[in-house]
């Protein structure tokens, strides 16, 4: 089982949409995949029709008080499980801060699913946290989107130093382009740099596309509705690219 | 991969049709995609051994799906082609499923039918599928139609699962859920899932006549035999001849037994028939014997390398060939076919004669007395044995005891079964010692056979080695087996165990 989450300091940066799809993506062929939306908004839950309600909330959760598996609901599709957000999830901190280890919490949770899922997603809030902490320690790698701003590359720089300093544990930070737009100078200014300068960004851009923002819309994920859209081309592009930066770091 | 959602199946193999028009009908219930064709095969030994481990195991175009029948979990793992034995499952759960629950037994398409299958979805308020509802229909191989209505749970939606079920129940007027979609299929195809079982399972009154109780016990022996005669032949497992054997080996100590019950001529010559057909099996259960036992031989011989004892596989499998061809032969020719044919014949007709003075007393006294018989010859040639005594005297006493666990496996569920089974379970432990003499002598011996035809020919200075190696640690076993059972003959003929035996089968225990 291999941890991913999807994690960003700051919001509106493509974090959901990137989770959406690629979690679909790593379920296609029939590989066991769990996505956790940890994020109170329940932007993921939505898109996958799911109404967001967890049976005692956040602290049945983090209180072990109720089973975790109970809480899984199936999606539309076969191999694709979530963990759907709760309202009450906006407490995690308050409630991991209540208990001995808490940054180990999430981790022993998701461990209970080492024989049922292959990949597991977690989208997170935009917050530097305890919850975000637990994620941390929780994931095999993290990955960031990063829209090319100014504002973006700076927070950037932050996770990774929150990491080395705070979290310290060995996850790997897998940073990848996101909304990129390809008109604006600025945007193919930072790009380059980007790739030239930080060696662990992933080479695949995702555009900035509206059919990304239609998934509301439709609730579905794009790469399902839209397989051969430039977006979801390039979402598929991207896990590609993880699945080999994985394989080479298990090698 | 690990999936827990509920899953009931309907046979709707009369009103096909109305269930389309049903589910067209639902406002919450809608098409999903186009119709499928499948090819699927419901896999199992011949003695269900996955289904008495709980499976139900199939194989679907390319998908092998392991679902546990209590829970509702499934297992799948990509596989190209059938699987025949459990090692040719892909690693993972399934495989160690299939491995646990099947041994050494080869696994057998049960039943193979090509499927249409509709596909529906239940939609709750924001279109989310909630429950996946597929219906199934086709023949089986000898053209009788199959339709089941599979209805599986989303994970998280077991109440939607319910309520669907209990609507279809009702609208289809009252019928019933079923649960395993397997078992539709299987009684489509006119197969009783589990209706085979190498167990000695006749149900007896203890008031019957003991001819018409030793005639009913025979008559579900030579079904076993006649069971297992295509997979002997074919060659499928080894434990086709295994139950084949063991059904023979039931009759003759059922014979053994029932004098005065049968008349003598009649006796004589089945038995002398029933002999000739053990002897002619025996060949080809020792080479099986060697065959299975290879593998540990190498664990014991050659740090686990099977490459080194290949040429002694080669030459065991060589042997193995000739000795099916004859017992082929055998199981094809006119007298197994006679046999067979008068054996049937005489435990319909229960012919009787002046001699048979028990045939119509109540086979709990009949099987007391012979039981206890059985027990005193146990005991007797047990205690005759000493530290010196040859070899042969120990063979007698295995064979004494075996007969005497047939006789209580075939009517030990006449008396107090609890205590039945701790007297099986304590001659079970004098057998298992006299089994590993026995065996150790067997092996030995046919170990010497093999090795001088290998010391014949070029052979690698390893394997000749392992061989020398492998006769030592065999001759050990024996050896130990031999040391041990002093002790071991003393826990059976201790007082507790008499008193149970006395207890249960004396003429004193008659009330």
């Amino acid at each position: 089982m291999k941890v991913l989450a999807t994690y960003s300091i700051k919001g509106g940066v493509g974090k959901t949409a990137a989770a959406a799809n690629l979690a679909w993506l790593a379920a296609r062929d029939g590989t066991p995949t769990l996505i956790w939306d940890l994020d109170p908004q329940g932007a993921v839950t939505f898109n996958y029709r799911i109404h967001p309600r967890v049976k005692g909330g956040a602290k049945g959760i983090v209180g072990e008080k109720r089973p975790l598996e109970d809480a899984i609901k199936g999606t539309d599709y076969r191999s694709l499980d979530l963990l759907p957000a709760d309202l009450r999830y906006r407490h995690l901190d308050l409630l991991l801060d209540q208990v001995k280890r808490s940054t180990q919490r999430l981790d022993r949770l998701l461990s209970q699913f080492e024989d049922d899922y292959e990949w597991v997603i977690l989208d997170c809030a935009p917050s530097l946290s305890l919850t975000s902490e637990a994620v941390l320690v929780a994931a095999d790698a993290v990955l960031v989107p990063v829209v090319p701003t100014t504002l973006s590359t700076r927070t950037l720089d932050q996770l990774t130093a929150f990491v080395a300093e705070q979290v310290c544990t060995d996850v790997e930070i897998l940073p990848f382009l996101s909304m990129v737009d390809r008109r604006k100078k600025l945007h193919r200014e930072l790009q380059n740099e980007l790739l030239d300068r930080d060696p662990r960004l992933l080479r695949t851009p995702i555009p900035n596309a509206s059919a990304v923002e239609r998934m509301g819309l439709l609730r579905e994920p794009l790469v399902a509705t839209s397989p051969h859209h430039p977006a979801a081309a390039a979402y598929q592009a991207l896990w590609e690219e993880i699945r080999e930066r994985l394989h080479e770091t298990s090698r | 991969m690990a999936r827990r959602s509920p899953l009931v199946a309907l046979d709707v193999r009369r009103d096909a049709d109305r269930v389309t028009e049903l589910l067209d009908g639902y406002d919450d219930v809608r098409r999903d995609g186009p119709d499928l064709t499948v090819h699927r095969a419901l896999l199992d030994t011949f003695d269900w051994r996955i289904r008495r481990a709980g499976g139900a195991l199939s194989w679907c175009d390319g998908t092998l799906t392991w679902r546990d029948r209590a829970t509702g979990h499934t297992h799948t793992v990509a596989q190209e082609e059938l699987p025949r034995w459990p090692d040719d499952v892909v690693a993972g759960p399934v495989h160690d499923l299939v491995a646990d629950a099947c041994d050494v037994r080869v696994l057998l398409p049960r039943v193979e039918v090509d499927l249409t299958v509709q596909r529906y979805r239940l939609l709750d308020d924001l279109d989310k599928t909630v429950v996946r509802i597929d219906l199934e229909r086709g023949c089986v191989a000898d053209g009788t139609p199959v339709a089941s209505l599979v209805v599986r749970g989303v994970r998280g939606y077991d109440g939607e699962h319910a309520g669907l079920v209990r609507r279809l129940a009702e609208d289809l007027d009252g019928q019933t859920a079923d649960g395993e979609p397997a078992d539709i299929v299987f009684a489509a195809a006119g197969l009783e899932p589990g209706g085979y079982t190498g167990e000695l399972a006749v149900s007896l009154e203890p008031t019957m006549a003991a001819n018409e109780a030793i005639a009913r016990t025979c008559r579900h022996l030579l079904q076993t035999m006649r069971a297992n005669e295509d997979g002997v032949i074919a060659d499928l497992d080894t434990e086709f001849l295994h139950d084949f054997r063991v059904a023979v080996r039931r009759t003759r100590s059922l014979l053994g037994a029932s004098k005065r019950v049968l008349p003598g001529p009649v006796r004589d010559d089945f038995r002398r028939r029933f002999k000739w057909l053990g002897d002619v099996t025996t060949p080809v259960r020792d080479l099986d014997v060697f065959s299975l036992a290879i593998p540990e031989y190498a664990d014991a011989a050659a740090r686990g390398d099977l490459e080194v004892l290949q040429p002694l596989a080669d030459l065991v499998a060589a042997d193995q060939q000739q000795a099916h061809a004859a017992l082929t032969t055998a199981l094809r020719s006119q007298d197994y076919a006679d046999l067979v044919s008068d054996w049937s014949e005489t435990l319909e007709a229960s012919p009787t004669d002046e001699e048979t003075t028990e045939a119509t007393d109540p086979i709990v006294e009949v099987a007391r007395q012979r039981i206890w018989r059985a027990y005193r010859g146990v005991q007797r040639d047990g205690r005759a044995i000493d530290d010196d005594s040859p070899s042969e005297m120990l063979h007698r006493l295995r064979k004494d005891a075996k007969k005497l666990r047939y006789l209580l496996e075939a009517f030990g569920a006449l008396f107090d079964a609890d205590r039945t089974k701790v007297a099986v379970r304590e001659l079970k432990r004098l057998q298992d010692n006299l089994g590993a003499f026995q065996d150790g002598e067997v092996q030995s011996q046919g170990l010497r056979g093999f090795a001088m035809r290998i010391a014949r020919r070029p052979a690698d200075v390893d394997t000749v080695m392992a061989l020398g190696v492998l006769a030592s640690h065999l001759e050990q076993v024996q050896d130990d087996a031999r040391a041990q059972f002093a002790k071991r003959f003393a826990r059976f003929d201790r007082s507790g165990n008499r008193a149970l035996y006395e207890g249960l089968f004396s003429p004193k225990a008659v009330r």
